[in-house]
């Protein structure tokens, strides 16, 4: 990631933080790094084990609750892909995509439709809500799995 | 057409998993519920009919729904996972209130459409979607902003 980008999220996340009356700790600021340098889709629970790795004392609750901050500001993600934990990714300054997901093996892939951008406008519009954040999530069997099933 | 309840039988006999009263009687209890329910929330009904009847044993009954295909689990954001039913009923998606936690249902043939293209695409067998919209409802804009 490009110094600039990574000036861009940080200083929105000191706006968000003000915003909400909350401080920029250092503890903050290393979970917010780390979660930049991640590739893909990652859990709670990778983000602290790369922290521990590192000799960072974070705890598990203020990691969670940060990822939180951090979906809630517009630079993380959460998705929701079919396993019992919930996955963050990157969010900030990338085009929104959703994700299908094959319930057997697990393999993913991301897609963009246009089409549900605009429907997500249309219903914010229609039932009164502003959006912020939309996901879609397609499950079913890959065709690798489809077909040793059958 | 097969019942909830045979559903629910037939895929505990194919499973080789005992059919025991108490999950049959969760499963009543949850048929008669509407919308979103969490485990603690249905535990706190089944408690009032059946008082030995743990959490665990909820929670586990309810994944084992889902996994028959009688409920679809759904996370709106907040870290709790609630269930709805899923036999009999259109798929869906659901609008989310960031702040109060309000839910409104809507169903789109654009959805559908989406979900047909891409899955033909990629070649994959589809078994459901969820599509989940976030943002403030109506009345949480009023009260703070």
């Amino acid at each position: 990631m490009s110094n600039l980008i990574q000036d861009n999220v940080q200083e929105r996340f000191s706006h968000y933080l003000q915003n909400n009356g909350l401080k920029l700790t250092s503890e903050r600021l290393v979970i917010l790094k780390e979660s930049l340098a991640t590739e893909g889709h990652f859990e709670a629970d990778d983000l602290l084990v790369i922290l521990k790795q590192k000799g960072c004392k974070t705890s598990r609750a203020t990691v969670y609750r940060t990822l939180e901050i951090l979906a809630l500001a517009g630079i993380l993600r959460k998705v929701y892909l079919g396993g019992s934990a919930i996955q963050f990714e990157k969010a900030f300054g990338l085009p929104h995509h959703d994700h299908m997901v094959c319930q057997n093996c697990g393999a993913r892939f991301e897609f963009e439709s246009p089409e549900l951008q605009k429907l997500k406008d249309e219903l914010g519009h229609k039932h009164n809500f502003a959006v912020t954040d939309y996901g879609m999530q397609i499950f079913g069997l890959c065709a690798n799995c489809a077909g040793a099933m059958k | 057409m097969k019942t909830e309840k045979e559903i629910l039988a037939d895929y505990l006999k194919e499973k080789n998993l005992k059919r025991t009263e108490q999950r049959f009687n969760i499963l009543d209890i949850f048929l008669a519920t509407n919308g979103h329910i969490s485990a603690y929330e249905l535990h706190a009904l089944i408690l009032k009919r059946y008082s030995d009847i743990g959490f665990s044993t909820v929670y586990r009954t309810l994944k084992l729904f889902t996994e028959c295909g009688l409920a679809d689990e759904v996370n709106f954001g907040d870290g709790r996972a609630r269930f709805e039913k899923a036999f009999r009923r259109s798929n869906h998606g659901h609008l989310v209130c960031s702040k109060c936690g309000h839910t409104e249902e809507f169903s789109s043939p654009t959805v559908e459409n989406v979900q047909k293209q891409i899955v033909n695409k990629y070649d994959y067998e589809p078994q459901g979607f969820r599509f989940e919209i976030y943002g403030l409802c109506r009345k949480c804009r009023q009260r703070y902003l």
